[in-house]
């Protein structure tokens, strides 16, 4: 039998259905997500993502509600959209993952919140990435429009390594990758700010300093805490609020002629980070997210983390998931 | 030995080594094998089973 069965038994709360943690891998934050849930005494099952197929139109899988933690972006908004097809309410709603995955969607929906974000232009083809970059001047920062972890990002800093990066994209098979997502390189104190937002809570802030110009955790950047500012909250849950809003990480560049940007906003927030050297933020982070997953149950229900005696069941047919045990 | 520490251990596909792991390991976990260095996912609990874990894709990230 699939998983569902397998793990839907563990504990009860509500009227027995398990909230479902769909994810890629089980990192260091899922595994503080599923403590977080089995401490309120929920029941969890572990979905594998790669493992999940369905018929349109068949009857819901026995969820009560659906955290979708897939690290890959094409089935993180699959997963989404799935659970939503069914009516189980899931975090984040496809709309909030197609809009943070997208650089040039999330910057126009951004902007048009009123949010300040770096220079930007957008061509449609490397042939007219040249006029992009004249649009924000040099140096200038190109970025893949659908990538992460700092990967595929190029500082041009004269019009030789414009040509060169330009001739390069033109090269790529991919249409995607013909995208120009140029922006003004923004000079900052060599770091970013990460707000980890739930719903209409700020949860935390760190910094991330790194030696290089791309300071991404995944490339060994080191992250400290940042005073959470009122400022530095009112543009991280109104850029949430932006994108639909969810369990979200907002990325902030501090630029050195005063201006606080607005980067982008991350669907699939990784908060191992905010662990280093203080492990209760990450805690405080997975508690918080979990609440907020429990706040999306439907009308009616036991309220969340309310634990009950009965023994968890399953019902209905569950989308299939191949092999017995993913 | 409490129920939280309790180490299991299982093969890596690679090197035969012995990898610890712990009680609450889930499927998809994904351990360095301390014989060889691989990355390992793990495919399978009680007994865990571990395989090569997957190359990071294009599309993966936050
Ligand atoms: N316009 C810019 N000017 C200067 N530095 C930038 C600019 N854009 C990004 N950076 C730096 O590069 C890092 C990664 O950028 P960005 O977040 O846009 O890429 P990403 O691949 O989506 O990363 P992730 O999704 O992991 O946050 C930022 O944290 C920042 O340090
Ligand atoms: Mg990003
Ligand atoms: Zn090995």
């Amino acid at each position: 039998m699939s998983d569902l069965t397998r793990t839907g038994a563990e504990a009860g709360t509500g009227d027995g259905r398990p909230v479902a943690l769909i994810a890629s891998r089980v990192r260091f934050e899922e595994k503080l997500l599923l403590e977080a849930f089995r401490r309120r005494g929920v029941a969890v099952v572990v979905i594998d993502d790669r493992t999940l197929s369905y018929r349109v139109g068949d009857p819901a899988p026995a969820w009560r509600m659906a955290c979708n933690r897939s690290i890959a972006g094409t089935r993180r908004l699959e997963v989404s959209r799935m659970c939503e097809a069914f009516g189980i309410p899931v975090a984040n709603s496809a709309s909030t993952v197609a809009v943070c995955d997208n650089k040039i969607h999330s910057t126009l929906v951004l902007h048009a919140a009123g949010l300040p974000v770096p220079v930007t232009a957008v061509a449609l083809a490397p042939a007219a990435g040249e006029e992009a970059l004249r649009r924000v001047g040099l140096p200038a920062v190109i970025k893949p429009v659908n990538g992460s972890w700092g990967r595929g990002l190029c500082k041009i800093n004269d019009i030789d390594a414009a040509e060169a990066v330009l001739a390069l994209k033109e090269s790529l098979p991919s249409p995607q990758q013909q995208l120009i997502y140029a922006q003004e390189f923004v000079r900052t104190p060599q770091r970013d700010i990460r707000v980890v937002v739930a719903g209409d809570c700020a949860v935390t802030a760190v910094h991330r300093t790194g030696e290089h110009w791309i300071g991404n955790v995944a490339r060994g950047a080191r992250t400290s805490r940042c005073p959470l500012t009122p400022e530095l909250e009112d543009l991280a849950l109104r850029a949430a609020k932006a994108v639909g809003g969810g369990l979200l990480g907002v990325d902030l560049l501090e630029s050195d002629d005063g201006r606080l940007l607005v980067n982008e906003v991350n669907s699939g927030v990784e908060f191992r980070g905010a662990a280093v050297g203080d492990e209760s933020t990450a805690f405080a982070i997975a508690e918080a997210f979990a609440d907020y997953v429990l706040s999306e149950a439907p009308q009616g229900e036991a309220s969340p983390g309310k634990v009950t005696q009965g023994k968890a069941r399953t019902a209905g047919p569950a989308p299939s998931q191949e092999g017995d045990n993913p | 030995m409490t129920l939280d520490t309790m180490t299991e251990r299982a093969a890596c596909p690679d090197c035969g080594a012995g990898v610890g792991l712990a009680a609450d390991t889930e499927v998809t976990e994904i351990v360095v094998c301390t014989g060889c260095a691989v990355e390992l996912e793990v495919v399978a609990v009680g007994p865990v089973t571990l395989a090569l874990a997957p190359e990071i894709e294009e599309d993966w990230g936050e």
